[in-house]
């Protein structure tokens, strides 16, 4: 493992255990996990042998909630404590939520910071609700798998700002599962498509859900996936169908303003029943029940005719950040090779006519446009669990929206751009604009437009400390890092004296870190002693690989890219770890482990800089096999 | 550690291409696509922490290489860098005023599209006429770099510029008139 894998990334060098890991479709209506068993991605079903969780939660008075089709069936009689669609609240301002909740039958709480729900269960918020549906499908694969979980890949819509992002994060961890990676929805599709069909060339995804939007055009070319642009609406989808048909009844019916939440549940359930049957037919009959004592139902017709006039507008809503997305990428509709259509909500037979015209392509609909998403995630995870070192696949995502900062007059200067690919780093600098000046502001914002107040603002924090100095003389570098995940980390710090401030961007809305070692607590306490143990072992199997491949990796290189007394002093810090290893103080371990990870930093980056100037040097871009050129 | 230290000399040794301006982007491409598959931290799933860090970093500066080189403008930039040219505002020359007169011409066409009876149409137009600027002012960068007449290339760099913050500026436009 571990350093010998330099030269040879694919290769392990220790048998290695197979280790179980899932990919969780963490959807708006519909959840799913799945995995990759004996070298096949499945989803896994409950014990009904249902695969899709509605991701429905049902909080119950002194009792576990009920997530999936239980909960759902509660939902037109206890509409204040069945939450449904909670994905569309994770990661979201009062503000936000003030405009959504008003579509929504539930009981929200006014206050600052994150909106919160609340319930006969007390009051919770989004992250909470969501961690429940994460909990249950985390039950069920561990019950199919019979064994705990090392890591799962959760995918995010590709539109999802840094706080929703988090959020989703802050909900895995209080789960209690162990994130490999958050993916985003089009290119999990991307990878089960690709896979599945052997394609190469461009592609588009059309992912169009239950509450939300994402267009992604891919480039694939043997087993790499790069993301050349993204595009969406990360409040768009089917259950905004199910609004316009809603409203309409509303109207058809003359019902007032003020319809209780139980008849507001119940016509939205209505409205959904018709929009899913106007798929397969050309008419849907609708029932209602307006008032309790009322003995015959409202009656009306939907005719298919009447239904797409709907729909258009909201289809219209998605082709813009095609068109952008196209744009984007620097290429014209008739690039694309195939359009793939993901998400429960292209059945509809208008989006699918809309989305041809547009891409001038009939739409791939062959796929399970349910299951796509969870079963790219499965094989995510197998890789990134360490399950197939040989696998050539590789995934080139993108920031979805720019990254940027405050400058004078409430302005947004962009530091990433959208559509980067991540991994990425960028610095800027700015200077003081007045003498003495201390302190410095900064404000990180993410979003397209030039005025802060149109774009999310993700985190403010003051780099301090600045030695007077006359106006402009002092140079501050802010650095702004996206990680594999798509989460930005952003640093100050004054060039010419050092003074260093550095935080790691958390969404205003979400929960602080304390709130979830808070509610991590409650759940652990009885579990404590166990995980001890667990964790004694864990630190024993890490000090192990990394001891293992320290020695492989100074016997193939350390001779030549050390000095001895760099030689001597890793060796000893090897010893150390050796030594404490034996021993039963995980924590111990652990601070050996960083120390022999300290001292061995300047080593691992030689050997790689070596590797990759061999690599280079072995190979001729001619040599590269060709492929096909548009860009 | 090496943090910030390139892998090559330079981006175009980091993609074994030959330093000029004329590039294939397919050979790019390629080059990029087989360095990322042997130093994405993916690719590094069962490595330690701190070589996953390490990969990280090395994939970020071969992202950052790849878009350098991608994009005309900033290849071009990079490429005066490289030969110890900044983009100084206060050193270089004042634009032309024969290049500023059309500036103000495309601005002034640019604020006006809208009001106009097809403003999709014109602005097709307008981006062409853009374009064909930009594609002319790359071409002269070209040679002006390699008859080394590198102050000169400076202030073409400096011109293209504000062609493409003028494309920037059209895009802005067209989103409106979606
Ligand atoms: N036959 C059908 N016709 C029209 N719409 C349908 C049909 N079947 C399902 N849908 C709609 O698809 C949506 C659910 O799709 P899906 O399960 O892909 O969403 P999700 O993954 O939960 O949401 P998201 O990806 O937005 O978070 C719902 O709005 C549902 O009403
Ligand atoms: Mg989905």
């Amino acid at each position: 493992m571990a350093l010998l894998q330099i030269s040879e990334p694919g290769q392990s060098t220790a048998p290695h255990e197979h280790r179980l890991a899932a990919g969780i479709d963490l959807g708006t209506t519909n959840s799913l996990v799945a995995t990759v068993r004996s070298g096949i991605a499945e989803t896994l079903a409950d014990e009904n042998g249902l695969h899709l969780l509605p991701s429905v939660v049902a909080y119950l008075c002194d009792e576990m909630p009920l997530v999936g089709h239980e909960a759902q069936d509660r939902a037109n009689h206890d509409p204040h404590n069945t939450i449904a669609s909670a994905k569309r609240l994770l990661g979201r301002g009062l503000d936000d939520v003030k405009t959504l909740g008003s579509q929504l039958p539930y009981d929200f709480i006014e206050e600052s910071g994150m909106p919160r729900i609340r319930t006969v269960a007390g009051e919770l918020s989004p992250v909470q609700i969501s961690a429940d549906i994460l909990r249950s499908l985390k039950q069920r694969a561990e019950s199919s798998l019979a064994g705990d979980l090392t890591g799962v890949v959760i995918t995010v819509p590709a539109y999802f700002d840094d706080a929703q992002r988090q959020a989703t994060k802050d909900a895995a961890q209080l789960a209690g599962l162990n994130i490999l990676r958050l993916l985003n929805e089009p290119t999990a599709a991307a990878v089960a498509y690709g896979l599945d069909q052997q394609a190469e060339g461009i592609f588009a995804i059309y992912d169009l859900g239950g509450g939300t939007f994402d267009i992604s055009i891919l480039r694939l070319h043997q087993g790499v996936f790069e993301v050349m642009s993204t595009g969406g609406d990360s409040a768009l989808g089917g259950d905004d169908i199910d609004r316009m048909i809603a409203e309409w009844l509303l109207q058809q019916a003359e019902i007032g303003e003020n319809a209780s939440p139980h008849l507001l549940r119940q016509i939205l359930g209505a409205a959904r029943l018709a929009k899913e049957q106007l798929s397969h037919h050309e008419q849907a009959d609708i029932q209602l029940i307006l008032e309790d004592e009322q003995k015959t139902p409202w009656q009306i017709q939907l005719s298919r005719e009447k239904f797409d006039a709907l729909v258009d507008p909201l289809i219209s809503k998605t082709l813009l950040p095609c068109r952008r997305a196209l744009r984007d990428a620097g290429l014209n509709p008739e690039d694309i090779q195939e359009v793939v259509m993901v998400g429960g909500s292209t059945r509809v037979p208008r989006v699918r006519e809309r989305v041809g015209e547009f891409f001038q392509h009939e739409p791939h609909v062959d796929i399970d446009p349910d299951k796509v998403v969870a079963i790219g995630a499965a094989i995510q995870a197998d890789i990134l669990a360490g399950n197939k070192p040989d696998n050539d696949m590789l995934l080139l995502d993108v920031v979805p929206l720019s990254l940027g900062i405050e400058t004078m007059g409430g302005l947004v200067e962009k530091i990433i751009p959208r559509n980067t690919t991540i991994p990425v780093a960028k610095a800027q600098d700015f200077t003081t604009f007045k003498d003495g000046q201390s302190a410095m502001a900064v404000h990180v914002l993410q979003g397209e437009r030039e005025l802060i107040t149109d774009c999310r603002s993700l985190a403010r924090f003051e780099l301090r400390d600045i030695p007077p100095m006359v106006a402009g003389a002092a140079r501050i570098r802010v650095t702004y890092q996206v990680d594999a995940d798509g989460l930005l980390s952003v640093s100050a710090q004054e060039q010419t004296t050092g003074a260093h401030s550095e935080i790691s961007v958390k969404p205003s809305y979400g929960l602080s870190d304390n709130d979830i070692e808070g509610m991590l607590r409650d759940a652990m306490t009885s579990a404590q002693q166990d995980a001890q143990a667990r964790t004694l072992r864990e630190q024993q199997v890490e000090a192990d690989r990394v001891i293992n491949a320290l020695r492989a990796a100074l016997k193939a290189d350390g001779h030549h890219l050390l000095k001895r007394s760099e030689f001597e002093n890793i060796q000893q810090h090897l010893d150390s770890l050796l030594h404490v290893t034996r021993g039963d103080d995980p924590q111990v371990i652990k601070q050996a482990i960083d120390k022999l990870d300290q001292v061995t930093q300047e080593f691992a980056a030689r050997r790689m800089d070596s590797s990759i100037r061999k690599a280079m040097q072995g190979h001729h871009v001619e040599d590269f096999q060709n492929e096909d050129a548009a860009s | 550690m090496s943090d910030n230290t390139l892998l090559t000399e330079n981006y175009f040794q980091l993609f074994k291409l030959p330093m000029q301006f004329e590039l294939d982007i397919t050979k790019l491409r390629t080059a990029y696509r087989e360095l990322q598959r042997q130093f994405h931290p993916d690719r590094f799933a069962h490595a330690s922490d701190q070589e996953r860090r390490i990969a990280m970093q090395k994939t970020t500066q071969i992202n950052e290489a790849f878009q350098t080189l991608k994009q005309p403008l900033k290849r071009a930039q990079y490429m005066l860098n490289l030969k110890g040219m900044q983009p100084d505002p206060q050193v270089t020359p004042p634009l032309e005023p024969e290049f500023l007169m059309t500036q103000m011409e495309l601005r002034e066409a640019l604020e006006g599209i809208s009001q106009q009876a097809d403003p999709s149409m014109v602005l097709m137009g307008f981006n062409d006429t853009v374009s064909q600027h930009i594609q002319q002012f790359l071409q002269q960068f070209s040679t002006l770099f390699q008859q080394e007449k590198l102050a000169q290339a400076q202030t073409c760099v400096n011109q293209l510029h504000f062609f493409y913050k003028l494309q920037e500026e059209a895009e802005k436009l067209e989103e409106t008139l979606l």
